[in-house]
């Protein structure tokens, strides 16, 4: 786009307004009204029934290239590229690039990582608030399937075998799990990895011992309910009160609860699955958590021991650390792609390791967002607040021929990052019905 | 300035220069009227060129130009102190203040400094030798070279010895700020749990040292503008008394200062916002993303410049307010007898002695209005203090959200391999412009490089 000439006085002008309009935006918190996107269509009967068929693969590892990322500093320059692994080993031998993906930019389509989560987990892109509007909350209802309620409606796989890698920043990302759509939603849910589903399970587990001291029991529970009271998504199914968690404790370990699935909080479902999966966690780490790994490599260590242990076929990880630059060090943000970069790394050798996995994985990297490119100031990629960059993002799939061309040249047409959804759908073998963009590989 | 009584050799009631000359035989109404006409338009224009090159120093050129602008400041400051006083005294029935200062000493304050050119040009190149001869061709040669730098000069060095100063103060918490963000958060990037109370802990402190400073610091740089020494600034016994003594006005020094901080924040952050689509015009927007870089470097140097402009008066507005608080801070400790004569500095006693002040002291209140006086004092002075550290303490806060929206980090210049950083030393927390370098240069390093290839 040509730059368009801009005389002084205007310059100077839009400046004096914008900065007014800036600063009572910040004092009044004035929301703005957009034009309605296009509602999903309304599908009551998908067509799905009688018992689901088993999944016989290929399995999919989707990376959140989070929190933000520019192409930058990841394929725009090769020899500069922060992630080498990524682009020389996943795109460069194994993969193709797609470097011209974009959000939208729509009116009110937010550049950011909850959105930009659930724009890739549902392929519909929505504007979300907070379910009541408190600041920096990103406590969102997808109204649309994620692509895990597709695959598990589609097909027989176990909700441990549906993983979503969390980190420990952003809890509300936790209860992404599941639409609030009623042909699919929580009975076809996700289950999730992270440090606040490792903590809910140690305080079950102590709180299950009866030579616990009445006052640590109290404090316990006390905990623990401020845990449960995380999750947004089964407002009604919480225990009002600590006391009632006991009760509640009981009935999640009832055969009954285990079966219905659905009855309580995620926080205190039962899955033995993941309940094993913990107790090793615990045993080989220790409780105090000062020894497992932090930061993005805990979601790193996390992914591997679920792809040995729990035998994911779609396994989702949020990576978020480059989103530390928002405080204004500008190495955050390259030191933690290479962070990435390198538990990609891990990743891939851990899947060519395993004779199950090998030759039947695909990997798709996408960035929740891009940052800003923003020359007026000392760290021009410091936010992602809704600029032309902040929308501009790339993706990279990389896998078995059989499943991913092996291209050498980047397609270079433009993409929506919605169009994610549909391509797990693609390789995986389901139609995501609600995903309003086709799939990656779709030709024009 | 010398340290010393200069005016105590002049008699007090010495008619002014002007005073003595007789009024021209023509002079009428009109002539009143043109005079007063061609003043005021002076004062116009000498005002315009003085913000103007103000604001244009604020950019920090060189890294220097803020000095300057605080030294002009405190020379301004000085004058109105002494203006102040002038105009009660009985000299301001009898001249003006200018004729007032000159028939006193070179070094007298002068209502409105100059930037460059030295003052009272005249006086100065015929000021007679030590020995008391008229100055030979060598010396007003020497003296003629002098002229048009020697008020920067002057600007250059007080300003230097009351940043100096104001640092010493106030500088430690502004380091242990920046080094608790900077640290702080890596140590949170880094998850190290087990040190994770250190950059909060540094932050406190910092935090804390700097209010601390800034109960003291808006009078002792009064104190050290009006008697022109370094070490007036530590004067700490006097300079609190006297701050003490104008409470109330002292605290409203405050909130103003917090006050005016936010549109300077604003501005400061106002670029990050540059590139976001929908938050200004499609074609400004498109602009700030599509123009050559030398495009954007000289707009932002423009957008910066019209920033210095809202930054120069406000600084303006401040240091008059302190100004009035000090001169009339001094004469009510004098009233009440809280310091001595002796204990003011000489140079404000001369100032003082020259002008006849002699406040006259309170009345000592009865026993019944003691009693009242205590008792609702303790309480009163209880709610300033509190308010005085809420007005610092916003003051802060209004930095610490500002290098959230945009981190303006600084002392690139001793990196040469960071380019993502401000060129200029003193930005975010180690520099408040309205209390420290009046500098609004946040040209990144990155810009300039990129302009320059």
């Amino acid at each position: 786009m040509p730059a368009q000439p801009i005389d002084r006085r205007s310059f100077l002008q839009q400046t004096a307004v914008g900065a007014l309009s800036a600063g009572l935006a910040a004092g009044c918190g004035a929301r703005k009204e957009y034009p309605p996107l296009p509602e999903p269509p309304v599908v009551d009967d998908d067509g799905l029934h009688g018992p689901r068929q088993p999944y016989k693969g290929p399995n999919v590892i989707l990376v959140r290239f989070g929190g933000g990322v520019r192409r930058l500093e990841t394929i725009a320059f090769p020899e500069k590229t922060y992630c080498p692994f990524i682009y020389h080993e996943l795109y460069g031998k194994n993969g193709v690039l797609f470097p011209d993906v974009e959000i939208a930019p729509n009116p009110g389509i937010v550049t950011s990582h909850g959105q930009g989560t659930l724009y890739l987990m549902t392929g519909r892109y929505d504007r979300y608030e907070d379910i009541s509007h408190k600041p920096f909350a990103d406590r969102f209802v997808p109204k649309v399937p994620t692509i895990f309620e597709y695959l598990r409606r589609y097909y027989d796989v176990p909700e441990h075998q549906t993983l979503i890698v969390n980190g420990e920043d952003r809890i509300d990302e936790e209860f992404y799990t599941f639409s609030n759509n009623h042909v699919y939603g929580v009975h076809y849910r996700s289950q999730v990895l992270s440090l606040y589903k490792f903590k809910t399970y140690l305080l079950r587990e102590e709180l299950k011992d009866p030579s616990l001291p009445d006052d640590q029991r109290q404090a316990k529970l006390k905990k623990l309910h401020e845990m449960v009271a995380k999750d947004y998504r089964t407002e009604d199914l919480k225990p009002a009160r600590p006391e009632e968690l006991a009760g509640a404790l009981l009935a999640s370990n009832s055969p009954l609860s285990a079966a219905a699935g659905v009855g309580l909080a995620s926080a205190l479902q039962p899955n033995p699955a993941l309940d094993r999966f913990w107790a090793d966690w615990r045993d080989y780490y220790g409780t105090t958590g000062l020894v497992n790994p932090r930061g993005d490599r805990l979601l790193t260590a996390l992914a591997l021991r679920a792809l040995r242990q729990l035998r994911p076929k779609l396994l989702m990880i949020n990576y978020q650390d480059p989103d530390y630059v928002h405080w204004g060090n500008p190495n955050f943000y390259t030191q933690a792609i290479s962070v990435i970069d390198e538990g990609v790394r891990q990743l891939w050798d851990a899947v060519h390791a395993d004779p199950e996995y090998r030759d039947d994985t695909v990997f798709v990297v996408v960035p929740d967002c891009g940052r800003d490119n923003n020359r007026c100031v000392s760290v021009p990629f410091q936010h992602h607040f809704g600029s032309r960059c902040a929308h501009e993002i790339f993706a990279i799939v990389a896998g078995p021929k059989r499943f991913v061309p092996h291209e050498r040249t980047p397609i270079d047409r433009r993409l929506d990052q919605t169009s994610v959804a549909a391509t797990v759908g693609q390789i995986m073998k389901f139609t995501p019905r609600y995903a309003a963009a086709p799939s990656l590989f779709e030709k024009v | 300035m010398p340290n010393r009584p200069m005016l105590e050799a002049l008699p007090a009631d010495e008619p002014a220069v002007l005073d003595a000359l007789p009024a021209g035989p023509g002079a009428g109404r009109p002539a009143v009227v043109w005079h007063a006409a061609r003043g005021l338009l002076g004062a116009l224009l000498g005002w315009c060129w003085r913000l103007g090159i103000g604001a244009l120093f604020c950019l920090n050129w060189l890294y220097l130009s803020g000095i300057v602008v605080t030294g002009w400041t405190y020379r301004w400051m000085q004058a109105r102190v002494v203006r102040g006083w002038w105009k009660t005294s009985r000299f301001a029935r009898q001249g003006s203040f200018e004729d007032f200062c000159a028939a006193r000493s070179l070094e007298a304050p002068v209502a409105r400094p100059r930037w460059f050119l030295q003052e009272h040009v005249r006086l100065t190149l015929n000021k007679p030798a030590a020995d008391g001869r008229p100055p030979g061709a060598v010396r007003l040669a020497w003296r003629a070279l002098r002229l048009p730098w020697h008020s920067l000069w002057l600007n250059f060095k007080i300003g230097f010895q009351g940043l100096f100063c104001t640092f010493l103060l106030t500088g430690w918490g502004c380091l242990l700020m920046q080094f608790s963000w900077q640290f702080g958060w890596l140590n949170s990037f880094h998850k190290g749990y087990e040190q994770a109370f250190l950059g909060p802990l540094m932050g406190i402190l910092g935090i804390a040292l700097f209010i601390g400073a800034m109960f003291y610091v808006p009078m002792a740089q009064v104190h050290q503008a009006v008697t022109g020494t370094c070490w007036a600034f530590f004067d700490f016994r006097l300079v609190w008394r006297l701050a003490r003594a104008r409470l109330t006005a002292y605290v409203g020094l405050a909130l103003l200062t917090a006050l005016a901080a936010l549109p300077l924040h604003i501005l400061a952050v106002v670029p990050a916002f540059f590139v976001v689509q929908g938050a200004f015009a499609d074609d400004f927007v498109n602009f700030w993303d599509t123009a050559s870089d030398a495009e954007v470097l000289a707009a932002l140097r423009l957008y910066l410049l019209a920033c210095c402009l809202v930054l120069f008066p406000t600084l303006l507005v401040l240091r008059l307010a302190a100004a009035r608080i000090y001169r009339s801070a001094v004469l009510k400790v004098l009233r009440r007898g809280w310091v001595s004569r002796q204990q003011l500095h000489p140079l404000l006693a001369g100032w003082l002695d020259c002008m006849d002040l002699y406040p006259p002291p309170a009345r000592a209140p009865g026993t019944l209005t003691k009693v009242v006086r205590f008792g609702g004092r303790s309480f009163y002075r209880g709610v300033l203090y509190g308010t005085l550290f809420l007005a610092w303490f916003i003051f802060v806060a209004q930095v610490y959200v500002g290098e959230f929206l945009s981190r303006h980090r600084a002392v690139g210049f001793l990196n040469p391999a960071d380019d993502l950083v401000n060129d200029d030393p003193l930005a975010g927390f180690l520099n408040h412009p309205l209390v420290q370098v009046p500098a609004f240069d946040f040209i990144p390093k990155h810009l300039k490089h990129a302009a320059n290839r």
